[in-house]
């Protein structure tokens, strides 16, 4: 009876879920998922992170490679993220080029990076005009349901804070680069942003961190970043079920909340990686 | 990718810093395991929340996730009596030990294997025009990729419930340059040694669906070669088997005692 | 002719309507040195593949000055879809596309904000039925908190932080949030404060 009842009215049964401030799935309005982070699990790259919340999932690899600076910043590197949203996620995705989804989510990731300066990007540099650094920060969708962002975000932290880069010398003689890897020393990570979204119901009902089904039924999506100090980084509405300002101070105060239980996770993944 | 408007810009070129280390001394020959005996593996069908069939499969270091959709309509050519299968096979970008390579590189030679020899498994007349798809992973390379995906793919087939006459079993082997050892599961350093085969079997049937070698191979080493890949095959089928079995027994429900 | 209007602390906002013949609805928008050029094509007729069977397909596409469009324009493109879409009453009209091009014709700071005004205007132009009329604000603050309203392309690149808002007629709400930078959350309530006067 109930599936019969989802399927020919699903936001009617989600309304009826809502009176009662709980979700179909048994959480409470501001619930998250279920957080999982695990770093290191791919040797491949040079730091890596697969994050789970709920079924979404997300793995970051990132490669780091030599390059020269660019020719207005000769002192900085570079961070290229990309989001792949593939076949393999969800069959609403189609293989080929990146669509606007993943699109919107890579630009959504560099903004991330270049507000909040997670890391300088003058670290990155080696020899000023001559060698930089270029983290390729890649981003897999493996398992799509809703809140893309927020995983990703976690992902692109956690990988970061897991990469180890080689130490690296310029020889005198020849003026190359000579790699030690042997010693290999972690990045000086600043900030670690963490991203909280949010779907509005019918103009009324805010909840946190929405399913794919919630995603597709909601009036409007909220995405707030906030870094450790309580700053906000990049806060993204587009469109959607118009919010008065003292909402939005709502959404903020969860936001922050919500920094401080991510930020103590992974802060304990990470320590129990290093204690192996 | 320079050029390319539909990614974030990064630099027009970029070399791996491996170029530049210092060689480590690569250990010669195998060591830990013998030249017959494949890697650990852990296999599991069924974890994708979204997709109608999926497994994993980590061997040794080789993960490769896999994802079937399906079937669904396929407006192909009216006359078409038999369903059509559509294989993806890609390598993330950081899944190989070397340079990164932009934009989850495809190889078709792989892909084409890969349709082969499942294509053989399946009962696609029982799907007329309708289209089958998988979508495989590479997210890490640690050799022998190719024959795990062929298994993973073959495995998530299975568990979307697709008609086959049997699981598609791969088995990867390598042949080193100078010495004439014939290695079963190779890593990545000994794959790049010498000549590779890779070989896809239905383990019931004992029929082999795929074959693929590259290098000098001499008739009597490819007769061994070609009986250690199907022992390996058949050594891995249990696994395959029994990861489905559990995948089914979490889809139905344990059956509730009567109350009362 | 265009209607010129002069704010204290704005630059001189101008809009146009009805200059191409061709679109159903055209507008131009120009903020200081910025400038945009919208046209609305709709509602028209579309693809089986891409109608929906209870409202509108709207569609939204930016061109850049040069070149071909980046996914910072995407990003764009996105935004401004959405704004609309929750502005048009798309349910009149199910079945059919509503097409909005925005062509960037110069780009001197502000420029998601005059997006969305020329697109508005545009969309007004064109008859659409909707359920409030949206404006673009954005806003840049600097070192020391100081805000700034509509800034140039220098102010732009001084500040620390930049955001930009849609907010809609009927109860000053807010549609829209777009930012660079960061900030805290009082500064967040004190533009759109500002924003809204």
């Amino acid at each position: 009876m109930a599936a019969g009842f989802k399927t020919v009215e699903p936001l009617e049964y989600y309304r009826k879920f809502l009176k009662q401030n709980c979700r179909p799935d048994g959480r409470e309005l501001s619930e998250f998922r279920t957080t999982t982070i695990n770093v290191g699990s791919i040797t491949t790259a040079d730091g890596s992170a697969l994050v789970k919340l709920g079924n979404c999932t997300v793995m970051c690899g990132i490669k780091a490679e030599f390059t020269n600076p660019p020719i207005d910043a000769p002192n900085k590197g570079y961070i290229v993220p990309n989001v792949d949203l593939t076949p393999l996620c969800s069959s609403r995705f189609r293989p080929g080029p990146p669509g606007e989804e993943a699109q919107v989510a890579s630009q959504f990731i560099a903004d991330v990076i270049d507000n909040s300066q997670i890391i300088q990007k003058e670290d990155l540099c080696i020899a000023k005009g001559k060698l930089a650094w270029v983290l390729h920060c890649d981003l897999i969708c493996l398992d799509y349901d809703g809140n893309l962002l927020d995983a990703c975000v976690i992902a692109l932290v956690a990988a970061l804070r897991n990469v180890r880069l080689p130490s690296v010398q310029i020889s005198e003689d020849t003026g190359l680069a000579q790699v030690q890897l042997s010693s290999k020393s972690p990045l000086n990570i600043l900030k670690s942003p963490v991203s909280t979204s949010f779907a509005v119901f019918d103009d009324t009902y805010i909840i946190v961190d929405p399913t794919d089904e919630e995603e597709t039924l909601a009036t409007g999506l909220l995405s707030i970043v906030t870094d450790e100090d309580g700053k906000l980084c990049t806060m993204r509405k587009p469109g959607g079920s118009a919010l008065s300002p003292e909402r939005l101070q709502d959404c903020i105060s969860r936001a922050v909340s919500r920094h401080k239980e991510v930020q103590t996770l992974l802060d304990e993944v990470l320590l129990s990686v290093k204690t192996q | 990718m320079p050029g390319d408007s539909r990614r974030v810009r990064g630099p027009e070129e970029s070399q791996s810093p491996l170029l530049y280390a210092v060689p480590a001394q690569l250990p010669v020959g195998r060591t830990g395991r013998g030249a017959g005996e494949p890697r650990a593996v852990f296999v599991r069908a069924g974890l994708l929340s979204h997709a109608a069939g999926s497994a994993y499969i980590e061997a040794g270091g080789t993960k490769v996730l896999c994802a079937v959709s399906g079937p669904r309509e396929w407006g192909g050519a009216g006359g078409e009596r038999r369903g059509r299968l559509l294989c993806d096979l890609r390598w993330a970008p950081f899944s190989r030990a070397g340079a990164w390579s932009s934009s989850a590189a495809s190889s078709r030679q792989a892909g084409l294997l890969l349709q082969e020899s499942l294509e053989a498994s399946l009962r696609l007349e029982r799907y007329p025009r309708a289209e089958l798809a998988v979508w495989a992973l590479v997210l890490e390379d640690r050799g022998s990729a190719l024959p795990a995906a062929v298994s993973c793919a073959s495995l998530a087939l299975a568990d979307a419930g697709v008609e086959m006459y049997d699981l598609v079993v791969g088995a990867g082997l390598s042949r080193g340059a100078e010495g004439e050892e014939l290695r079963l599961d190779p890593d990545d350093s000994e794959e790049e040694a010498g000549a590779t085969m890779y070989l896809s079997l239905l383990p019931a049937l004992n029929q082999v669906s795929g074959l693929l070698c590259s290098g000098e191979w001499e008739g009597d080493t490819s007769v061994a070669a070609v009986r250690m890949c199907m022992e390996g095959c058949q050594r891995l089928y249990p696994v395959l088997q029994q990861s489905l079995v559990k995948a089914t027994k979490r889809k139905i429900p344990a059956p509730q005692p009567q109350s009362g | 002719m265009m209607e010129v209007a002069e704010e204290p602390g704005l630059r001189e906002i101008g809009c146009e309507h009805s200059l191409l013949s061709r679109p159903d609805g055209s507008a131009t928008f120009v903020q200081g040195d910025t400038s945009v050029l919208a046209g609305v094509y709709g509602p028209a007729e579309i693809k089986v593949s891409r109608e929906m069977h209870d409202k509108a397909t709207i569609e939204v596409m930016v061109r850049p000055k040069v070149g071909l469009p980046a996914i910072q324009d995407k990003n764009h493109e996105q935004l401004i879809r959405e704004t609309c879409e929750s502005v048009i009453l798309g349910t009149l009209h199910p079945r059919t596309s509503i097409t909005i091009v925005l062509q960037v014709i110069n780009d001197g700071g502000s420029i998601l904000s005059c997006f969305l005004n020329a697109a508005c205007m545009a969309m007004m132009d064109a008859g659409l039925p909707m359920n409030a009329m949206f404006c673009g604000v954005t806003c840049a603050l600097d070192d020391d908190g100081q805000l700034i309203i509509d800034p140039n392309t220098k102010d732009q690149k001084e500040s620390r932080t930049v955001l930009t808002f849609a907010i809609e007629s009927s109860e000053k709400k807010v549609l829209t949030i777009s930012s660079r930078g960061a900030y805290s959350p009082a500064e967040v309530s004190i533009s759109l404060y500002q924003s809204c006067l």
